[in-house]
Order: structure tokens, then sequence, then C-alpha cells
């Protein structure tokens, strides 16, 4: 067995070209997600029964069921189902040729990563204790502001190795895109 | 364009074409787990080893397989090996089962991830242990397995089975090789029907999938109440008051209130 060193090198950096499609998809899909993600943590917390329980069946699904499945299942569905939007509205648009495949990538990692960092988020808000907020508000702050000061700076610390290995973990799932 | 309907009962009828082959899909992951475990055994004990060049090599390997995604060791594993199989001991090896080049790519993964798991929880029994059972006249290789690794178990469980449902995830990517398991043969059936019922059948595999890692769950989380028993000193009833109390407080107690509400 021999391999050739020299095709290596070459497909070395035409592979290389292709990093900048990989990261795009990895920060595209944490910067989609990391908003709703925490709205879906901060529900849980509350909680709102319906909107709770609904959150926390999502979650499961996604974490117990095979990322090369997600993308799978999205993949034949969301074309049918755009396609559908885009005939209702009446638009004259071709879904079929227009949209990018890198488009599903980005909604199916968005969707895997909304679950494990709404995970993340909820982890990081339990540790910081209730009196930060009632300090807050008994200052005159408004829940918001108290919110956006106090409490997500610190939840930040807790939640940063979190993210980083979701992060990792991101860009080794964005391998299965292919 | 017209579409066909989603057919939900399309999903039920196919669950039970797909269940037979969940039996590959389990083969291959508890034989991943078994060997896995044992080569992961072997990995920290090389980690935990006196001997420099054998703890790196250890440590090397975790690092390296740790920063590989599945899907590409599993394309290194299936068209490299029998190539440097051929090429070092000139046996062909291209005949055998797909399953035994999945089982192969998984026990390298698995034993990466769980050597870490591994030493991780034998670092956390502290050290007197050990010592106090060899000072009692144990040998230093008894202390270690009737003392240390109880102990290191139980602390071990839940991340080894963090690692058991991550892997057994993983393992959906066994179709891609080829393997007829529980994804391939949802793939067989839906090019029989020319392309129709991919969502239906996805769905079916994901529900199956879901209910084996709850199972999973579920089954990690009662072992690890049965082992933890004789380290609280509480009686079984106790631990289930205590549990009620804690989800009142829970409840009551932690109450967040968001900017939404």
């Amino acid at each position: 067995m021999d391999l050739d060193l020299d095709f290596m090198y070459e497909t070395f950096f035409k592979i290389l070209g292709g990093i900048s499609t990989t990261l795009e998809l990895t920060i595209l899909s944490l910067l989609l997600a990391a908003p709703i993600a925490f709205y879906m943590a901060v529900l849980r917390l509350n909680d709102a029964k319906i909107s709770s329980g609904a959150v926390r069946v999502y979650v499961s699904f996604v974490r117990g069921t095979p990322i090369i499945l997600q993308i799978l299942l999205l993949y034949s569905l969301l074309p049918s189902v755009l396609n559908t939007i885009v005939q209702t509205l009446g638009i004259n648009f071709n879904v079929f040729d227009a949209m990018d495949p890198f488009f599903y990538a980005v909604v199916v990692f968005s969707l895997n990563t909304i679950a494990l960092l709404s995970e993340v988020f909820r982890s990081a808000l339990i540790s910081i204790s209730k009196g930060q907020l009632e300090a807050g508000l008994s200052i005159g702050l408004t829940r918001f502001q108290v919110y956006i000061h106090v409490i997500i700076p610190q939840a930040m610390v807790v939640a940063l190795p979190n993210i980083c290995n979701i992060t990792v973990n991101l860009i080794k799932g964005t391998s299965l895109a292919f | 364009m017209n579409y066909r309907p989603f057919d939900p009962s399309f999903l039920l009828q196919s669950i039970p074409a797909l269940l037979p082959y969940l039996q590959i899909t389990l083969f291959v992951g508890i034989s991943s787990i078994v060997f896995g475990s044992i080569f992961g055994i072997l990995l920290t004990k090389a980690k935990l080893s006196s001997i420099g060049p054998l703890r790196w090599l250890a440590q090397g390997y975790t690092y390296v397989m740790r920063c590989t995604p599945s899907i590409v060791l599993l394309f290194i594993v299936f068209y490299g090996l029998p190539k440097l199989v051929d090429g070092l001991f000139n046996y062909q090896i291209d005949d055998w089962d797909r399953s035994v080049f999945a089982i192969i790519t998984f026990v390298l993964l698995f034993g990466a991830y769980v050597s870490e798991v591994f030493r991780s929880a034998y670092l956390a029994v502290p050290r007197g242990q050990y010592e106090a059972a060899v000072s009692i006249g144990l040998t230093p290789l008894q202390a270690v397995i009737q003392v240390v690794i109880p102990q290191a178990m139980i602390i071990a469980l839940p991340n080894f089975g963090n690692s058991v449902i991550n892997l057994l995830k993983e393992g959906a990517l066994a179709y891609t090789i080829g393997l007829i398991d529980l994804i391939g043969k949802g793939n067989l059936i839906i090019s029989q029907n020319f392309g129709a019922y991919a969502i239906e059948i996805y769905l079916a595999c994901m529900f199956i999938y879901w209910v084996m890692a709850l199972l999973i769950e579920k089954v990690f989380f009662i072992i690890e109440k049965r082992l933890d028993k004789g380290q609280t000193l509480k009686t079984v009833q106790t631990v289930k008051q205590d549990k009620k109390r804690a989800r009142l407080f829970l409840i009551k107690g932690v109450k967040f209130h968001g900017p939404g509400s």
C-alpha cells in the first residue's frame, strides 16, 4: 500500500477552501439559535404550563434523535413546506431551483442548537440566586434591565464552557451536511 | 404542483417493518459499547501509568479522536482499513461484513470518550481510600478492585450513560457505508416507493431512536439510584420524601420571571 502524498498535498488545499462554508454555517446557526434558546430557557423557568411542556418535549426529542436523521427529515420536509407557503402567497418563485442547500443546513443546525443551548442557558440561569433579581428590582430597575445588566452577565460566565462544547460539537456536526 | 398530504397511517405501518432492523443497530451499538469500554479501560490504565511515552500516546490518541467527526473516521476505517491490512499482511478483508467496520470505528471512538470518563471518575475517589485499604493488609490490586473501582463506577455512571446515548445516536451514521440498519432499511423503503414517504419513514426512525434514548436514560437513572443507596444511609422511603420536598421547592422557591411575563 502506498499513499499518494502529492495528491494529498493538492487536495488538502482544495479542501481548505471549504472551511469558509463550515464556519459560516456554524456561526450563522449559533447566532440564530442563541436568542430563541434564551427565550425558551426563560419560558421553562417561568413554569408556564403549556409552553414549558412543549419546550421540554422539543428539547428531549432533539437530544434523543441522531442529528443525521434530523438533517434527512428536514431536507425532505422543508422544500415542500416552503413551496406550499410560496404558492399560497401567490409569488412566482421556484423554491426547488432557487434555494441553496446551505439554507436548509442552517435551519437544521439552528433547530438542533436551539435545543442544546436552551438547556445550557437554563442551567446557567438556575445557578444565579433569586436575590440578584430581587435586589435589582428593589433599586428600581425594570425586569428587562435586571436581566440585561445583572443576570445575563453572571449567567454567561457559567454558561461559557458549555457554549464552547456545543460550538466544537457543532463544527464536528456540520461535517454531516455534505 | 400538487402534494400528497402527510400520511400518519403510513408512519404507523412502517414501524413494524423497521423494527426488525433495530436488532442490527443494537448489535452494532452494544458490541461497540462492550469492546469500547474494554479499550477505554486500557487507555485509562495507560493514561494513569508512570511510563511517560505510554501516557503521551494515550493522551494524544484521545485528543485526536475527540477532534475527529465520526463520519470522517467511519470513512477512513471503511475505505482505508482494507488497504492497510492488505498492504501490511497481504490479507483481503474487503468482503467482511460492513457491520464489522462500523463496530471498529465506534470502538475507536467510544474507547477515547469513555477513557476520559473513567479517568476522571478514578481520580475523583480520594487517595485515602486506597491507602486505608492497603494499610489494613489488602494487596494494591485488591485495594483497587475492591475499594476504589466500586466507588469510581458510581461517579462514572451518569457520564457513561451520556456516552452510551451519544454512541447510539452516532451509530445512525453507519448507513452511510451501506450497512442495512434501521435507517438503511428506511432508505430502502423510501427508494422502493420511488422517493415518496420520506418524511413518514424518517419520522418513524426518529421516534424509535427517541424512545430508545428515553429508555436508556431511565435505566441509568434507576441503576444510579440503586448503587447510590449504600452511600447515603437513607432508607428508600426518606429518599422519596426528600425528592417530593425538593420538587416542591423547585416549583415554589426558585420561580423566575422573565422579560416576557
